[in-house]
């Protein structure tokens, strides 16, 4: 998993904790390191799991509230960090039905060895995208925060339901998402 | 455990590793980025050289093929005049046969055959000059000619032309041109091609000389009230096999050739032909020549440098080939550098000429009939008398390696570079 995810994670539990729970956190996981993430390198996906338990346990709150809560930071800070992406877009339907087509791909260009999920994609109307979520990493909750963050940033309050198509394993999840 | 100065110290400490980590990161990709930008560079530079070197085989092939065309056509024009020769020369003994014996229709038939072979001729000279000048052979006698006597007799041979179709000619000198380092044939030819050229699109009219001398070199300027030309026609004016339109050859005769000709010999001497026209205006060709330019700049060979007359003081070479315009050629080299030369016909008339004349070196064709260079070669080499002489094989077979260890001393591919082969001479002679 590329080192950004990380930083980021742990900017936003500086942000919204502390710096003491960032610390916390870290001493909890237990990594083979002492935490040292750089936003340029690449991790086993597994440490972002034991840091995320690992909030949840001193936080006190479920991890799937905290990884939504991540998506939704980790959109704002995408729009700080990749402009390009945004130009010439107005709907927030128009972006999110592009992110496997155009944005991943060109995430994948920057970084080779990036582990993305996959998107399907349905414009069943306008005001309606259904994406279905496909990932071993089993993220779903990451990718609603960032739906929710998208809709935000444009200014659009989304309604957002899912399912899981997967038997409740949580590696294949469709959205469907209306605008209003 | 939750000291905030140790909490803070961790962060730092963190922060440190990260950036390390991130500046080790950052170098590997910067060297990984160098690395490919290297190997893309290479493998463009590789792809250039390929590119080039199969652009320099392909223009080798194209030169050579233009090359192996012009001798060809060069071959054939000469291989042509050999049975024209005899039609012409049999055709006027029968003419005068049938003039004495007062048969007026077969005189009449054998003048046209005659008109016609004359045609011919001059197609296959033209065609002849054209392929010699395009394979760069064309050669440059330079003399002291007289030009006022050249104008003169230029005059009177074409005079008859002019006035065959009612034309007036004004032939006017601007004082006399006096003498000239040029090279005859050339000038004269020229002067006739524009003048003819100039009574053929003309009736009724009139063609007009004005030669002049002055700083700037010679201008001979042919102006006719003739049918003249479009920009179009203008500018198709000197390629080869072109007249104004298809149906223009058959009304007016010519190989279309002349012209061209022309421009090209006015280019050999340095100069040019320019043209002012206008349809239903006339023409007005222009020919310059400079004069100091032309002779300094141009190689000067000497005219027939045939075996005894020319100076012999390098020495004398014997040039066998069975190619009379390349005996002609390396003897014109030859002898500006200084050598006397024989020439043979083929290698028996070789092999002769080397022992009764044992020449100070040899210059061997490999391509002939009957006895081949490489058979008069090893003839040469067994005999004790002339086996020290040294040989030159001259041939546009690439056979070097094959030449020398039969016993040649170098080897000069044709057609000849007048550099490679002096310098060749030079270091066996010297
Ligand atoms: C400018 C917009 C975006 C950028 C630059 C971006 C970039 C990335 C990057 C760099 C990763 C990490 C890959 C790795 O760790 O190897 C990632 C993962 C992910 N992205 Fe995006 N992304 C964008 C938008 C979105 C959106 C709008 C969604 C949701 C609809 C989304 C869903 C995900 C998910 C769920 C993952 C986690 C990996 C997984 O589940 O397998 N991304 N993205």
């Amino acid at each position: 998993m590329k080192g950004v995810v990380f930083t980021e994670f742990l900017e936003m539990v500086e942000d919204r904790f502390s710096l003491t729970m960032v610390d916390e956190v870290i001493e909890r996981a237990a990594l083979s390191h002492g935490g040292q993430y750089t936003a340029v390198g690449t991790y086993p996906p597994e440490e972002m799991l034991a840091l995320l338990s690992a909030l949840a346990e001193i936080s006190r709150s479920p991890a799937p509230a905290l990884l939504h809560m991540f998506g939704e930071h980790l959109f704002g800070r995408f729009v700080v960090g990749y402009p390009a992406f945004f130009a010439g877009v107005t709907d927030p339907l128009d972006f999110l039905e592009k992110v496997d087509s155009y944005i991943h791909v060109e995430v994948r260009k920057l970084y080779p060895d990036a582990e993305l999920p996959r998107f399907d994609a349905e414009r069943t109307s306008p005001k309606e995208l259904k994406l279905t979520y496909q990932s071993p990493r089993r993220l779903s909750d990451l990718a609603f925060g960032l739906i929710v963050g998208c809709g935000k940033h444009f200014g659009a309050p989304l309604d957002v339901s899912r399912e899981d198509l997967s038997g409740g394993s949580g590696e294949i999840v469709r959205f469907t998402i209306t605008r209003p | 455990m939750t000291n905030p100065e140790e909490v803070y110290k961790r962060a730092l400490e963190r922060e440190r590793l990260a950036r390390k980590e991130a500046e080790r990161l950052l170098e590997q990709k910067s060297r990984e980025l160098y690395d490919f930008h290297e190997s893309q560079k290479r493998e463009l530079e590789r792809l250039v050289d390929e590119r080039t070197r199969e652009l320099s085989v392909a223009r080798d092939q194209a030169i050579e093929a233009s090359r192996a065309k012009s001798q060809f056509l060069a071959k054939m024009s000469h291989e042509l005049r050999t049975p024209l020769n005899a039609i012409l020369g049999y055709s006027e003994m029968l003419e005068e046969d049938a003039k004495d014996a007062g048969r007026a229709r077969d005189v009449d038939d054998l003048r046209k055959i005659q008109v016609a072979g004359k045609h011919l001729l001059s197609l296959i000279n033209d065609v002849l000059d054209l392929s010699k000048i395009e394979a760069g052979q064309m050669a440059l006698y330079l003399e002291e000619v007289d030009l006022d006597a050249l104008v003169r007799e230029v005059v009177a041979t074409v005079r008859p032309i002019v006035e065959k179709n009612r034309n007036a000619f004004d032939v006017q000198l601007t004082g006399e041109l006096g003498v000239a380092r040029t090279d005859v044939t050339k000038v004269r030819q020229t002067l006739f091609n524009l003048l003819s050229n100039a009574a053929k699109f003309t009736e009724g009219g009139t063609v007009s000389l004005q030669a002049s001398r002055d700083r700037l070199g010679l201008r001979f300027s042919v102006r006719d009230t003739g049918i003249g030309m479009t920009e179009e026609q203008k500018a198709q004016l000197f390629q080869p096999f072109r007249q104004a339109e298809p149906s223009t050859a058959r009304r007016y005769g010519g190989t279309g050739l002349g012209l061209a000709i022309s421009q090209r010999f006015a280019e050999l001497l340095g100069g040019a032909i320019e043209v002012k026209t206008a349809p239903g205006a006339g023409s007005t060709f222009t020919l310059h020549l400079p004069l100091s330019e032309a002779a300094s700049e141009a190689p000067a060979p000497q005219r027939g440098a045939s075996g005894s007359e020319a100076p012999s003081h390098r020495g004398l070479v014997l040039i066998i080939d069975d190619d009379e315009a390349a005996r002609e050629l390396l003897g014109r080299i030859l002898a500006d550098e200084g050598y006397a030369v024989a020439f043979a016909r083929d290698g028996q008339q070789g092999i002769e000429l080397a022992r009764s004349l044992k020449p100070r070196a040899i210059t061997l064709d490999v391509v002939m009939p009957k006895v081949d260079g490489w058979s008069v070669l090893s003839s040469l080499k067994a005999e004790p008398e002339v086996s020290a002489i040294p040989v030159i094989v001259v041939s546009v077979l690439g056979e070097r390696s094959l030449a020398m260890s039969v016993g040649a001393c170098d080897y000069v591919t044709k057609p000849v570079d007048r550099a490679d082969l002096a310098r060749v001479l030079r270091t066996h002679l010297e």
